[in-house]
């Protein structure tokens, strides 16, 4: 439906008027005219001019080059922080199993953030009983592997993007981000 | 004699106001210049700018194109750089302010790492070119491309050709020297699970891995041997398999990691210690 | 002879070059300035434009700054700008509906209401504009007028289109989040099912049937420990499917409200926000 509406009103022009008045000078205005001179030069120069300076549009000072190479590998950082009687139990676990296990196993999850940091992101969020529904909710969309690209959009090259906050429940958190779109960068 | 002095005196006139026009756009130029020199770049561009559009007879086409493209380039806006050199090119008078703008596009190409488009404009100006100091400075940013395509074998043979740099070639041998085979460390690892984490340094890793292959391995065979098929089609597909793509991945994710330090290392030294001419 | 033409040729040369260029003055700047605002070089005319407002007046200027800022998305000294242009200007009213529509780009449609009542209140030409940029903007919000209300100041065209618009709105063919859970409590999946996700249906059906019947056979070979781990699992996936399928149906309807709100974005945009154009670089 949207769609049509786009091709719809793409050649029309309700809604728009050329004005003409940008031609005639209102009374107060103190300035003489242009000679014809000048009126030659610009004509002359709004011919040669199609640079298109986006950049420019605000003000920027010198700044060096880096010459190093931007390092963007995803790494699973140790997270010590104890913010609440759960993290107790929890981080420990994830701890050692982003230890002995997630580093070690290969890169085997689709999503950004990882199903781990999913879990210990939803249960800071959230509360424990429902991390863990969330958790077994991620898990089972983690095993389907079958069109995820019509499912999330894109974090990298590698990973699609879900985040906790679409499935709190609380609907006012969810930011729809359209498919095929990628939002880091 | 009325009449000649009167032409003589609409003469004088004529050439003096030329002069004086020509004053007023080498003073514009002289302030845009000196905005330069303060490295206040944006507002050098704007003068750059204005001095292009009273400058009716093109006398300052190329040198203002070619200082805003150095500005945009000194701002890090190489997109916008790249456009006034490209500029400066198009209004170039003779050979040298074409090398000139047409050099830094290779710069600039480096700086923003879209190195296939740097060498294509040092292959054609390599065709033009025959004097050989223009044709030396050609050769020392193929090098620089090089460096920044991370080919520190192919830049340290350029800069030690002819003694171009000698600085940088020892730089660039002492790089590649230093940097990990990457497939040495994931076929090491393929052959003994987690030998290419001790060559990158890694142990810890390398020890984990080499553990958990060892464990899963032996439980999958030893299923099989105990006629337990299914628990060795488990075991061997969702755990031994699993952990030893892993061990893969980690031995090449390694290297490239350490390999990456290492020229980041010595890119950082280029940026900041190093004195010669940079891109 | 001669005499003449090389007479002719240095006064005509001389007409070209003999003026002293005074980049200062009131003119050279405003040319300058133009022919950056025409090249979208905003920021450097406006910084121009400004310079020459301090040696004259001119409302077309100020207009023009406070348009540029517009144009590269700097609301706060748009609406500055805009405001500042005296009701005597030819450009009042003009000012008036773009306004609008910079409070409508920054969001913020309560100030976009207030300022597009208090227009409609006076005489502005553009009266008919604002009024159809209102009503279309009013669609975003909760509280919808009568729908002949709505539609009476647009064209015959734009009708059609505002009206399907105004249906969706009313009923917006949303999932219910009640139905998909409930359905997921009957058969497992078949709440994300019916939210359209229908692998993730089939795969929570499959998971929660696996570790089932795995708990089932693991007590009936009397495997208790391994029996009970199953019977979590299992429950887990069961619970983890009904809240799934509920946070599928909240996704399933935040997608068709962004996909309206986009619509609706772009039938505004495509009618220019139904400010005029202006043609300040002919």
């Amino acid at each position: 439906m949207f769609d049509s509406a786009k091709l719809l009103f793409r050649d029309k022009f309700a809604g728009r008027e050329v004005l003409n008045f940008l031609k005639i000078s209102h009374p107060s205005n103190k300035c003489p005219f242009l000679t014809k001179h000048q009126m030659f030069l610009l004509f002359f120069f709004l011919l040669n001019s199609t640079i298109y300076t986006q950049s420019d549009w605000v003000r920027w000072e010198k700044s060096d080059p880096t010459y190093q190479i931007k390092n963007s590998s995803l790494d699973n950082e140790f997270d010590f922080k104890i913010d609440s009687p759960s993290d107790i139990i929890i981080k420990p676990v994830i701890n050692a199993y982003w230890f002995f296990v997630s580093d070690v196993d290969g890169a085997n999850c689709p999503f950004h953030p990882s199903c781990s940091r999913f879990f210990l992101q939803s249960v800071n969020h959230t509360n424990f009983a429902q991390g863990i529904l969330m958790f077994f909710d991620r898990f089972t969309r983690d095993t389907n592997f079958i069109n995820r690209q019509q499912h999330y959009p894109y974090y990298d090259a590698s990973h699609f993007y879900d985040p906790i906050t679409s499935y709190t429940l609380n609907s006012s958190e969810i930011k729809y981000i359209p498919l095929k779109t990628s939002i880091k960068e | 004699m009325i009449f000649v002095n009167k032409i003589f005196l609409i003469f004088l006139l004529t050439i003096s106001s030329k002069i004086v026009a020509q004053n007023s756009l080498q003073d514009q130029f002289d302030f845009a210049t000196n905005l330069f020199q303060q490295e206040k770049y944006f507002d050098a561009i704007t003068e750059f700018k204005r001095l292009l559009f009273f400058d009716k007879q093109n006398q300052f086409e190329f040198k203002a194109n070619y200082y805003i493209g150095l500005s945009y380039k000194n701002g890090g806006k190489f997109d916008e750089a790249l456009r006034y050199f490209t500029l400066a090119e198009i209004k170039s008078t003779n050979k040298d302010e074409y090398f000139l703008a047409k050099s830094f596009q290779v710069r600039t190409n480096i700086l923003r790492r879209t190195i296939n488009q740097a060498n294509k404009i040092l292959n054609q100006l390599e065709d033009e070119e025959t004097s050989n100091t223009k044709l030396n400075e050609i050769k020392y940013w193929r090098g620089w491309a090089c460096i920044f395509a991370d080919e520190w074998n192919k830049a340290g043979q350029i800069f030690s050709e002819d003694k171009l740099d000698t600085t940088l070639a020892k730089l660039c041998k002492s790089v590649n020297d230093e940097m990990y085979s990457v497939n040495f460390a994931k076929y090491s690892s393929f052959i003994i699970p987690g030998f290419g984490q001790f060559y990158t340094g890694e142990y810890v890793s390398g020890l984990i891995s080499f553990g958990w292959n060892i464990l899963f391995g032996y439980l999958t065979v030893n299923s099989f041997v105990d006629e337990r098929i299914f628990d060795g089609i488990v075991i061997g597909n969702f755990l031994w398999l699993r952990f030893y793509i892993g061990n893969l991945q980690n031995a090449e994710n390694f290297a490239t990691q350490k390999n990456l330090l290492i020229s980041n290392n010595a890119l950082n030294y280029l940026q900041n210690n190093f004195n010669g001419l940079k891109p | 002879m001669i005499k003449k033409i090389t007479l002719f040729i240095f006064l005509f040369t001389s007409l070209i070059l003999s003026q002293q260029i005074d980049f200062n003055s009131p003119q050279n700047i405003k040319l300058f300035a133009d022919f950056l605002f025409c090249n979208k070089d905003y920021l450097r005319a406006i910084d121009e434009y400004e310079r020459y407002l301090k040696m004259c007046e001119d409302d077309s200027i100020q207009f023009k700054i406070a348009y540029g800022f517009l144009q590269m998305g700097n609301y706060q000294n748009a609406i500055e700008k805009f405001s500042a242009i005296k009701s005597n200007s030819n450009f009042y009213d003009a000012a008036g509906i773009e306004k609008l529509k910079v409070f409508f780009l920054a969001n913020d449609t309560s100030s976009f209401i207030s300022e597009a009542d208090l227009l409609l209140q006076s005489n502005n030409p553009y009266n008919n504009n604002v009024l159809r940029f209102k009503n279309s903007v009013i669609l975003f919000t909760k509280n919808l007028p009568a729908k002949d209300i709505l539609l009476s100041p647009f064209t015959f065209e734009e009708k059609s289109i505002i009206s399907d618009f105004y249906d969706w709105k009313k009923n917006p063919p949303y999932k219910s989040e009640q139905i998909a859970g409930i359905l997921s409590t009957i058969i497992p999946g078949s709440g994300k099912i019916y939210t359209k996700n229908y692998s993730d249906g089939i795969t929570a059906f499959i998971l929660t049937g696996l570790f089932g019947y795995l708990a089932y056979s693991n007590f009936e070979h009397k495997h208790s420990f391994r029996a009970w781990v199953f019977t979590g699992l299992a429950a887990g996936f069961y619970a983890g499917n009904i809240y799934g399928s509920i946070a599928s149906a909240q996704i399933f309807n935040a997608r068709l409200n962004f996909e309206f709100d986009e619509g609706v974005k772009l039938f505004l945009e495509n009618n220019n926000y139904f400010t005029p154009v202006y043609d300040f670089c002919k």
